[in-house]
């Protein structure tokens, strides 16, 4: 098992270097031979000095690691624009980004879940084809034209949802952690935590399909497994019903492999939710991450979406981790040699 | 070979949009009155900068399946790649090309696409390499377990056997037994292209805003959200029925 966790641990420190490597040559190419800086500073002697502020005369190994460096310790630098600061403007949205995801985890974990189980347990027909209408949703809705006829029906005809935003301007942000419901939360506001509540409806629900459709998905592969089949009649066989077969024992043991499957979902949940954040004006990441690469801000990019993937990294990581600790089976299986 | 007549008949639509349209696509007509609604002249009405709409979303439905199709040959022609280099270099192919697969996979397509966006000049063909490229390691490893599967069955020593070999080889004894997992991966890789471009698009990364095509289509035309809600509702609308008829053809051709 300790082998394994080491050998996961490399992988995934593997794929940070390599991702990190992309994104600086990504970020070296997009700079050029200095024609920004020729563009910006016409002055040789000033076009030089920036240069040498930013680090640029240095060979590209060397900035490779000043830029990890830079990075774990935090000092990303500034907007190559306005010179905000790219810290700051990430402590203000990352939290944003992760309610909104985090919720839409939550509800696409009950989505998918439920579904499941009403297929399974439920004695109406039309509720066991609803995993398989989740899962062609996926693949044929796409995810912006959702919130987009969310916001026409719930915002723009019935009124009853914010059209865009994270929180009501006339009330007074509650301010601590920066995720505004559990600020409000602490705070005891709960005119706050209603609007902060309001505004999160409708685009964590439009992004719950995601994590909805890889659950109820891995869950109905898994259950369609002989070993389950022949496990739910000797259950059947004990005199227990559909409801408590499902609720006692089925989730239980399918813990671990939801478990991974959400961890890997993460990742896709962070890019949905770019697109999420654009159709509801969320202050989010996302919207940071593409203004900046339509302006080529290469600071910004450089440090915000390497922290992105970073995130995503640390979460497959932990995922991974807490799976084989509830099934050390895992570990073994891996052994084998069989691909996940 | 039964031929799927639904999923012919769209893409014959999809292609005489590309070269035909009404109207002209980025054409305005400033007689008319714009946001109107639907008339006899203009049947879908003309957007807010008084171009037809019927022509936008027909040209655009043709752009979209067009890029995706573009996306979904070279995402093939990737994949395909990785799985000779694995199985033509030996041991180092077969340690390394897996890893970098699986380094692949945990990058989000959306963050693949920005990355490449970083120094690539927004636009359709950078979509499409991306997408393209997103997807490579899904598709890679779907061939990977389907090519595997063939290669080891017994009909297929049997041919060896008796000397096949080369391209008639595949071409009589493989494909047959291949073809239709490949059928139904790229019709998972098209659905997947047409929703990562489209979103791409949105976001404004095709680089021209008036570019017909459906999502960057979606993305002018939020500001009328209020006041012509059809602007929005068709372009998702008809993209959500060409990935729904490819989706369904998947399910005939399982069930015959």
């Amino acid at each position: 098992m300790i082998a394994f966790a080491v050998r996961k641990s490399l992988l995934l420190l593997a794929l940070f270097l390599t991702a990190s490597a992309l994104l600086f040559v990504a970020s070296r190419l997009a700079l050029g031979d200095g024609v920004l800086l020729a563009q910006k500073a016409p002055d040789p002697e000033r076009a030089a000095e920036i240069e040498a502020a930013l680090g640029l005369h240095q060979p590209w190994p060397v900035q490779y690691v000043s830029y990890l460096s830079n990075f774990l310790s935090g000092q990303w630098g500034a907007s190559l624009l306005n010179q905000r600061s790219v810290a700051d403007e990430v402590k203000n949205r990352l939290p944003a980004t992760l309610e909104l995801s985090l919720s839409a985890l939550v509800i696409g974990l009950l989505i998918g879940v439920g579904t499941t189980l009403l297929a399974e347990a439920a004695p109406w027909r039309w509720a066991r084809r609803l995993p398989e209408a989740l899962g062609a949703l996926g693949l044929t809705v796409p995810i912006f034209w959702l919130g987009l006829v969310f916001i026409i029906l719930g915002a723009a005809w019935l009124g009853w949802f914010p059209v865009s935003g994270r929180f009501d301007f006339i009330l007074e942000r509650p301010t601590g952690t920066g995720f505004l419901v559990i600020d409000s939360l602490a705070a005891g506001d709960w005119e706050a935590l209603g609007s902060a509540l309001h505004h999160l409806a409708l685009p964590a629900f439009c992004l719950s399909f995601f994590p909805a459709a890889v659950v109820s998905g891995l869950l109905r592969a898994r259950m369609r497994e002989p070993r389950w089949q022949r496990l739910i009649i000797a259950l059947r066989a004990k005199g227990l019903s559909p409801t408590s077969i499902w609720l006692r024992h089925g989730l239980r043991l399918l813990g671990a492999p939801l478990i991974i499957a959400l961890g890997t979902s993460f990742g896709l949940l962070l890019g949905g939710s770019v697109l999420t954040e654009t159709v509801f004006a969320w202050p989010g990441m996302g919207r940071y991450l593409v203004g900046a690469v339509l302006d080529r801000d290469v600071f910004i990019i450089q440090y915000a979406l390497l922290l992105v993937m970073f995130l995503i990294f640390v979460v497959v990581w932990l995922a991974e981790m807490l799976a084989v600790a509830l099934n050390p089976r895992l570990a073994q299986m891996e052994g084998d040699g069989s691909a996940r | 070979m039964r031929v799927n007549w639904l999923l012919a008949g769209v893409a014959a639509i999809a292609a005489v949009g590309l070269v035909w349209t009404p109207y002209d696509p980025l054409a305005q007509d400033f007689r008319e009155l714009r946001l109107a609604g639907f008339g006899a002249a203009h049947w879908l009405g003309v957007d807010g900068l008084g171009r037809d709409v019927l022509s936008r979303l027909w040209r655009g439905l043709g752009n979209t399946a067009g890029l995706s199709l573009l996306a979904l040959g070279l995402n093939f022609v990737v994949a395909a790649a990785m799985l000779t280099v694995e199985e033509t270099t030996g041991r180092i192919g077969r340690t390394f090309v897996p890893l970098v697969a699986s380094v692949w996979l945990g990058l989000p397509v959306i963050f693949l696409s920005l990355i490449l966006l970083v120094f690539l000049p927004p636009g359709g063909a950078t979509l499409v390499l991306a997408v393209a490229l997103g997807n490579a390691s899904i598709s890679y490893r779907q061939l990977r377990i389907s090519w595997r599967e063939q290669i080891r069955a017994p009909y297929v020593e049997a041919s060896e056997t008796m000397g096949a070999s080369g391209w008639g080889f595949f071409r009589r004894t493989l494909w047959p037994n291949l073809a239709p997992d490949v059928v139904a991966l790229a019709r998972l890789i098209f659905a997947l292209c047409a929703l990562e471009l489209s979103g791409l698009a949105f976001l404004g990364l095709i680089g021209d805003p008036d570019f017909p095509e459906l999502g960057a289509m979606l993305r002018q035309n939020q500001a009328y959200l209020t006041n012509a809600p059809w602007l929005l509702l068709l372009p998702g609308s008809l993209l959500s029925g060409l990935l729904l008829v490819v989706h369904l053809s998947g399910h005939r051709v399982a069930q015959d």
